[in-house]
């Protein structure tokens, strides 16, 4: 999509959930790769109470199997977390969508955007993934789109820029 | 103090030599055994001045009064054993130590010849080493820079250029008016290590330092043509609006630096400004007399607390040892609310100093505060600076029917308190007085709905409230919650205990978020926030029903971008002040009494908005 294109969305539908608009959701790939990070955390924790459980005391399986429960309640909130996100862009902002239990949304004007950073680690290069990260004058924004495709993120990256350029406003 | 400056007992050479101000020669022949490291062991340029000289009781002020008073304990301690020692000599028997087990230290130290050798010899070294400190603590005033080095065995130098000063400041601490000196701060945009702190000179060479800095920043800095900002402002020239698409990376780092800037767009400044306001002193819209103010310090939920929790602990404790049949014997326990209690004072005390002698004067563009109680400081808040304004009524103050008002201001940063802190406009009053104030900062702001918003329960026309259901959430102040929406912002009100009321304007918004939790979603609620730029004052409008949430959301953003638009682009916003530094304007104001804290900084925010940093961090 070019800079010139106009989306023709405006924000009059904006909810923080469901709703008409055409809103993108973010690469499933982001799943795997907090599935990923999230088992770098807790199998060691598990490894280290189960080998406890074979010299030590068999009570702490009590332990493990908790820990185990545990992962896989993480390891659902994970998927469920993901599918959750989604993104639009209007025509006057960007408006991210996040949160199953905890429900969030924000608007974010072009026009107030100070730079985008896109960042990817190791783990999210390797699926090919990036943040995106909006920058305003109040690190209280927030505005932060995880698990994009990392072309995608470059190319959203470029166009919000252009766009806050043309619509920047002074403070 | 004084105006004039009580010159120190002892002459002071290196004030002398610093007033004669022979260029150069003086300087580079007394400073022999320095060892020169690149210019200055050069022949200096024909205009550059000398280095000068800190004055010599700086030493005790920055060594501060711990250092004087653990100092001082270690004399007498070792003063009183000298004293024994001849004591002991006197005596016939020799200095015989009870159990044998001090040999060594104290028993050499027994010898009164020693001791006393010893004692000589540790002050001498303290005094050589400050000596010497000082000796080697030097700065200059060329014409390119500010410079200061400093250490003996480890070198240390500061260079500020002419250029990036962003204020010029004088302080008084307490100790310094004693003896009658102050510190000149130069800040730069460049961070906070980019200050340079000339500590401590007499006050009227400390005038006469700053006046000079100022010359030398505004010639530098309005002969840079086209470039009538200095450094941190470049996005608040006009063609920094305009020629975004290709800011330059200058501007770029500028910016970033300014975001580092302790000073940010709460500056304070000397008589004027870099904003060009006038010397003069501006209309007084108000002061607050300071018995009001340490009454209003003391009415404190902290005082409350304590209050509280002493006379818990007074009849738990006589309960308890009433059981225990030693009655009266609790009181024992009594000092283990002393630290709680001094706490507690340095709070109020630090309250009390900070906005003592308050006055608030009316500049036009901007409103400068003159506050505190022993360290005369003055703030500048540019108006179009102003994000959102607050005012609070805390419950101990609703008896006297007092307010305080504060704002935020974009480029004051939220990490450093005091400067944060400085953006009380008024820290006491009546709710017209904040009313004045609001309005004054705000002109748009309606004085009506100010008033409803202060002090009504909810349920107003006009206004939108939260539902029934958020009772479960606000048990309390969910009546009293709500917005009501003018053309120009929004005005939030909340609490019912602590009442607070917030003004955004539509222009001012960041961003905007909503969030629903849990038991929000399930009683159908949702709040908004009204992202502001850091400061004290995070607005939000909480508990709103969910439609309500949306809908704000939605015509929020519109009513923003409509107002951006009619403020923002392309052209600087009404009321702007173009920072063109007026060299005449700098000259001016001889020493005001009070040491007036310098400050400035106009554009942060230009800067900020209109650079574009297209940084790939991947």
């Amino acid at each position: 999509m070019s800079v010139d294109q106009v989306s023709g969305l405006s924000g009059d539908d904006v909810t923080l959930h469901g709703g008409s608009l055409p809103w993108q959701p973010v690469s499933s790939k982001l799943v795997p790769v907090r599935l990923i990070s999230l088992a770098i955390s807790m199998v060691p924790l598990l490894v280290v109470t189960a080998v406890v459980a074979v010299f030590v005391t068999p009570w702490v399986w009590i332990g493990t199997g908790a820990l185990f429960v545990l992962t896989l309640v993480f390891g659902w909130i994970v998927i469920r977390q993901v599918s959750a996100i989604s993104w639009i862009e209007l025509d006057e902002e960007l408006v991210i969508r996040r949160g199953r239990l905890l429900r969030s949304l924000v608007s974010v004007p072009y026009a107030r955007l100070q730079y985008v950073d896109v960042q990817s680690g190791p783990l999210m290069r390797a699926f090919g993934l990036a943040n995106l990260q909006l920058h305003t004058a109040s690190p209280a924004s927030g505005g932060a789109l995880p698990g994009l495709p990392i072309v995608a993120a470059e190319e959203l990256r470029a166009r919000l820029m252009a766009r806050g350029e043309s619509q920047r406003a002074d403070l | 103090m004084s105006d004039t400056p009580s010159s120190p007992p002892p002459p002071d050479p290196a004030d002398r030599v610093a007033d004669e101000a022979l260029p150069g020669e003086r300087i580079v022949s007394s400073d022999g055994f320095v060892p020169g490291d690149g210019t200055e062991a050069m022949r200096p340029e024909p205009e550059d001045p000398p280095w000068e000289r800190l004055s010599p009781l700086s030493l005790i002020l920055r060594g501060g009064v711990v250092v004087v008073a653990v100092g001082g304990w270690f004399a007498a301690q070792l003063f009183r054993r000298v004293m024994d020692s001849f004591n002991t000599w006197d005596s016939t028997s020799p200095p015989e130590v009870d159990d044998g087990e001090q040999v060594g230290f104290s028993q050499i130290l027994a010898h009164p010849l020693i001791a006393t050798g010893v004692l000589i010899l540790v002050v001498a070294l303290v005094a050589f080493g400050a000596w010497m400190n000082w000796r080697f603590t030097r700065y200059r005033i060329s014409r390119g820079h500010v410079e200061l080095r400093k250490g003996w065995l480890f070198r240390e130098q500061r260079q500020v250029p002419m250029e990036r000063i962003q204020a010029v400041e004088i302080g008084r601490p307490l100790l310094a008016q004693l003896l009658g000196l102050a510190q000149v701060v130069v800040q730069s945009a460049g961070g906070k290590d980019s200050s340079v702190t000339l500590a401590f000179l007499p006050l009227a060479k400390a005038h006469e330092v700053r006046d000079r800095i100022q010359r030398e920043a505004a010639r530098s800095q309005g002969s840079r043509p086209g470039a009538g900002s200095p450094a941190g402002r470049v996005g608040s020239t006009p063609a920094g609006s305009a020629s975004i698409g290709t800011a330059p990376t200058p501007s770029a780092s500028a910016a970033e630096d300014a975001l580092a800037a302790p000073s940010g767009g709460v500056a304070s400044s000397a008589g004027r400004d870099f904003l060009g306001l006038s010397a003069d002193a501006g209309r007084e819209v108000l002061s607050v007399p300071n018995p009001r103010l340490m009454m209003a310090a003391v009415l404190h939920s902290s005082v409350f607390w304590l209050v509280l929790g002493g006379g818990a602990w007074l009849i738990g404790g006589y309960v308890i040892s009433g059981w225990l049949d030693s009655p009266a014997g609790f009181l024992t326990t009594l000092p283990a609310l002393i630290p709680a209690a001094i706490g507690l004072l340095a709070g109020r005390v630090k309250e009390v100093l900070k906005n003592g002698n308050f006055r608030l004067t009316d500049h036009g563009q901007a409103v400068r505060t003159l506050h505190g109680l022993t360290d005369h400081r003055t703030t500048t808040v540019p108006l179009h600076r102003i994000q959102a304004i607050e005012i609070i009524q805390p419950l101990w103050w609703r008896p006297l029917h007092w307010w305080r008002a504060r704002v935020n201001v974009a480029g004051s940063h939220g990490d450093d308190t005091e400067l944060v802190g400085e953006t009380v406009v008024l820290p006491v009053g009546t709710l017209e007085q904040a009313l004045d104030v609001l309005t004054l900062l705000d002109p748009e702001l309606d004085p009506a709905a100010l008033r409803t918003a202060a002090l009504g329960g909810g349920g107003e026309p006009g206004w939108v409230g939260t539902p029934r259901s958020a009772r479960w959430l606000d048990p309390l102040s969910w009546r009293r919650k709500g917005y009501v929406v003018s053309g120009h912002g929004t005005l939030i009100r909340s609490g019912r205990l602590t009442r607070r009321v917030v003004s955004v304007p539509h222009a001012r918004i960041q961003s905007l978020m909503a969030y629903q939790g849990v038991i929000q979603r399930w009683l159908g609620l949702a709040s908004v926030r009204l992202v502001s730029t850091p400061g004290h004052i995070s607005p939000q409008i909480q508990h709103l029903t969910r439609e309500d949430a949306e809908r704000f959301l939605r015509e929020e953003s519109t009513r923003a971008q409509a107002a951006r638009g009619e403020n923002g682009r392309g052209s600087a916003p009404p009321g702007e002040v173009k920072s063109e530094v007026k060299p005449e304007a700098m000259a001016g104001e001889g020493g005001r009494g009070s040491a007036d804290m310098a400050c400035e900084t106009p554009d942060l925010s230009g800067g900020l908005s209109s650079v574009s940093t297209p940084v790939d961090r991947t």
